[in-house]
């Protein structure tokens, strides 16, 4: 206990306070600019690692990481185009809120998620030392197919009210994830022999592509500012009511943070799918599910949530076997090795110093960073004012910058504007377009676990108490959704059948 | 009047013919491997090291948070004060290292751009075209050891103690591949020389690999003696049952090594090595200076400090041994195209 607040006034004193509040401040800037995620931005910094002590460079590194699922926020509401693909889920009801001109609202319930999300996240990982390594060896490649099923099951939520159109895109998105090498035979698999998809199609230039192009092509064709009228009441008013919102709903800030905690355990799954499993969650257990894609703030919220506590989740298997549980961690585990440091037991023992310094680091730059975009938060939102022809041009560009930046393949690009005509397309004639990503994005997760279940075990896996667990779990909830759904409709019929108040007057009569 | 100048310009094409056939004769690439065992017939006089005008390019087959990113970087900070510029790391991914090869294929023959890889990309790319180009006329300029790899088996769940253990199993072998892995080759075959059945599963990275077997999933996995597997074995989750090398490497000594076992030597060349290499077309004289300014920065006590610290070994390869391992893992792969393309590709 003396080592965990030991590690907090060290965090607060100088040197190491500068280094927090830097890290944060690097991270809500670079941030907001499409395809500088946690990852890129963390490899430009990599080499201080070199020059910088391990204690100070760790806290930039973690301070990072928190706050640029905070900030990605912004473009995301504002303008429509996610910065990175962790940021798509928020962009259906985000954006539908500045549209109505609920933007400081829409803004100040995902910072207060967001501050939330993260310091519980923080607060799960360290309250999971003690049982950290039992947690990640739980999760084998049975318990991962059965989670990413759970998360197929979740496409009909997700289809905006027409299931067939739903099923068909996210099948759509299951066969593009299979583009590439298979998992076990080694055969290429719809690469037509293009040596660019040998390896598959990347997250981010389709998710660019599905959900910013056709934000960029409205922003072009349809004349006006983004909001296309007035902001609905004092942008701090709307702000505080975007905070309200966030108490409002606390169960399910809460259900999306764990949800969130528990996918960042899971090595290889990443926050991208913690968001879209959070949204699914709210439209799921949500009483009046109309008002989804629409502007309804609790579709803000549990992303938010879910994937700002998603970060303390994927230090987990990071910290107990050295095992990154996410691509940003591998240059995580890279600072440790420049220093010398081996993650593992000894993480939660001898070096559990370090370890605490991470945990202090992800909760306070959480707080620092959704703080000081909460402050700024009136004076964003003017942004939306900005005359649209500026916009898009700064915004093409970053596009094209993003995706092109990591690979220096054109290849991305393209693809990029095939799946920008593609999601253009369906938002013209009523498909959803969620269904696609989280098929796409779950795909080789549920193949590749499924493969190696069976190779590894026949059907014994099927056998094994977690995913009895999980499965039980799943058929009580898809039950108990469909009997919610059932007394719904029933209690909507009886409204619809009894009389109205003039006709049993008449009657009476 | 007319005369001389027929005479004059016969003898201008007579001196510019020379040159060139001279010029021709310094670029020419025999063939071989290594940049510095092309000598022309008859010595030249020795010429000042070539250095680069402008910014050099290391490129590297692989994403950050890799091995051979770390290398690349660390290399980046010394080469300066041997090749005289500053070097910018450029990731190129992808195509299981043929996306940086297409790219290194495509770049000027200047020098200033040359690429660390896998010497399982050059192999992959020999046994099995996918490009236009040909992979032979990448000029491979050096090759850097990496550790040998290691056979494992989990502390906790597993029933193999050693690999006598193993050879006498009558269960089936689970084995859970990490990534590309030319050692699942030889693997391999011991298993069905030994009658033993097996199965494999191929994970994304060898992490993964490792929680599988930690967790009782499956049996054994391999990887590379680096820290990502050195962590586990000092930390008691896993137990090495043998190395693929013919002498014990020195951060594992009590993991027994072919020589110990009596397996064939051949095997230990299946173990990773790390080559440099530049576009055709570049002159011998820069790819000479090229290699000496990267051996220097290899064996610079930056470097060699950085290699004790990550546990990243810098040792080069020397260009016979080079070539016989290239020889052997290439004739493997041919004949055991399969198996190969099953769990390697």
């Amino acid at each position: 206990m003396d080592s965990f607040w030991g590690s907090f006034v060290q965090i607060l004193s100088w040197p190491c306070v500068g280094f927090l509040v830097g890290g944060t401040l690097i991270g809500l800037v670079l941030g907001v600019i499409p395809g500088l995620g946690g990852i890129t931005i963390l490899s430009i910094l990599l080499p201080l690692t070199y020059t910088v002590d391990f204690q100070y460079s760790i806290v930039l590194m973690t301070a990072i990481l928190a706050v640029t699922i905070t900030s990605d926020t912004i473009p995301t509401i504002l303008i429509g185009v996610p910065p990175t693909a962790s940021a798509s889920a928020t962009i259906l009801d985000g954006h539908a809120m500045a549209l109505k001109g609920e933007a400081a609202r829409a803004l100040g319930a995902s910072y207060t998620s967001s501050i939330i999300g993260g310091v519980l996240g923080a607060m799960c990982l360290w309250l999971s030392i003690p049982i950290l390594r039992p947690i990640v060896l739980a999760f084998g490649p049975p318990e991962i197919f059965v989670v990413a099923l759970w998360g197929l099951s979740m496409l009909g939520a997700l289809s905006s009210g027409n299931m067939l159109k739903g099923l068909a895109a996210g099948l759509l998105g299951i066969l593009l994830g299979t583009i590439g090498r298979a998992p076990t035979s080694g055969i290429y698999r719809y690469s037509f022999d293009i040596p660019y998809l040998i390896d598959g199609l990347k997250i981010v230039t389709v998710s660019l592509g599905l959900f910013a192009i056709p934000e960029v092509i409205k922003m072009a064709v349809v004349k006006g500012s983004i909001p296309g009228g007035e902001i609905r009441g004092n942008l701090l008013r709307g702000q505080l009511q975007g905070m309200a919102d966030v108490f409002r709903h606390w169960g399910l800030l809460i259900r999306a943070t764990m949800l969130g905690v528990w996918i960042g355990i899971v090595p290889g799954v990443g926050s991208a799918t913690a968001d879209w499993f959070a949204y699914a969650h709210a439209v799921q257990s949500a009483k009046d599910k109309s008002q989804f894609g629409k502007g309804d703030v609790r579709g803000v919220i549990a992303p938010e949530a879910s994937n700002n506590s998603c970060k303390g989740g994927d230090f987990i298997p990071t910290l107990a076997f050295g095992v990154p549980g996410s691509a940003s961690m591998s240059l995580i585990l890279g600072a440790f090795m420049m220093a010398g440091i081996h993650p593992g037991p000894n993480m939660l023992t001898t070096d559990i110093g370090i370890t605490y310094k991470i945990i202090w680091s992800l909760a306070l730059a959480n707080v620092v960073g959704g703080g000081v975009c909460l402050l700024a938060t009136s004076q964003i939102a003017k942004l939306l004012y900005l005359p649209k022809h500026y916009l898009i041009a700064v915004i093409t560009t970053f596009l094209i910058l993003a995706v092109y930046i990591g690979t220096k393949d054109i290849g991305d690009v393209l693809v990029m504007i095939i799946f920008g005509v593609l999601g253009f397309a369906m938002k013209q004639y009523g498909w959803a377009r969620p269904p696609l990503i989280v098929g796409f994005v779950l795909s080789e997760i549920t193949e590749w676990n499924f493969v190696i279940s069976v190779t590894l075990m026949g059907i014994s896996w099927l056998l094994r108490p977690m995913v009895v667990g999980m499965i039980v779990l799943f058929v009580l909830n898809q039950v108990w959704t469909s009997f919610k759904e059932r007394q719904l409709a029933r209690d909507e019929a009886l409204i619809r059948l009894a009389p109205k108040p003039e006709e049993r007057d008449e009657d009476e009569d | 009047m007319h005369k001389k100048t027929g005479l004059f310009q016969c003898i201008g094409i007579i001196l510019c013919l020379s040159i060139f056939t001279v010029g021709s004769l310094i670029s020419y690439d025999s063939g071989s491997l290594y940049a510095q065992e092309n000598v022309l017939p008859g010595k030249l006089p020795p010429v000042k090291p070539w250095r680069p005008n402008g910014q050099l390019t290391l490129m590297c087959y692989t994403g950050p948070g890799t091995a051979y990113d770390y290398l690349a970087r660390q290399m980046a900070q010394v080469i300066p004060d041997y090749l005289g510029k500053r070097a910018i790391v450029q990731t190129v991914v992808g195509g299981s290292g043929g996306n940086a090869l297409d790219t290194l294929y495509r770049a000027k023959p200047d020098g200033k751009t040359f690429l660390l890889y896998a010497v399982g990309s050059q192999i992959a790319l020999t046994v099995e075209k996918r490009y236009p180009w040909d992979i032979k006329n990448i000029n491979v300029l050096l090759a850097v050891d990496a550790p040998p790899y290691v056979v494992m088996t989990s502390v906790k769940h597993s029933k193999y103690k050693n690999f006598k253990d193993l050879l006498e199993t009558k269960d089936v072998v689970r084995i859970a591949l990490g990534g590309a892995n030319m050692t699942i080759l030889p693997l391999i075959l011991q298993l069905e020389k030994s009658g033993i059945k097996y199965k494999v599963a191929r994970f994304k990275d060898s992490q993964a690999a490792f929680l599988s077997v930690m967790g009782g999933d499956a049996e054994i996995t391999m990887s590379a003696l680096s820290s990502i597997s050195l962590d586990p074995i000092r930390a008691g989750d896993l137990r090495a049952l043998w190395q693929f090398s013919n002498k014990r490497y020195p951060d594992a000594p009590d993991i027994p090594s072919l020589a110990d076992l009596g397996m064939p030597s051949e095997w230990a060349s299946y173990n990773i090595m790390r080559l440099f290499a530049v576009p055709p077309g570049v002159p011998m004289p820069i790819q000479n200076s090229l290699t000496e300014g990267l051996i220097k920065t290899l064996q610079d006590k930056r470097t060699v400090e950085w290699s004790k610290k990550t546990e990243i070994p810098v040792t080069i390869v020397k260009r016979k041994e080079l070539e016989e391992r290239l020889r052997v893992i290439e004739a493997g792969f041919k004949q055991n195209i399969e198996i190969v393309r099953r769990y390697f590709f």
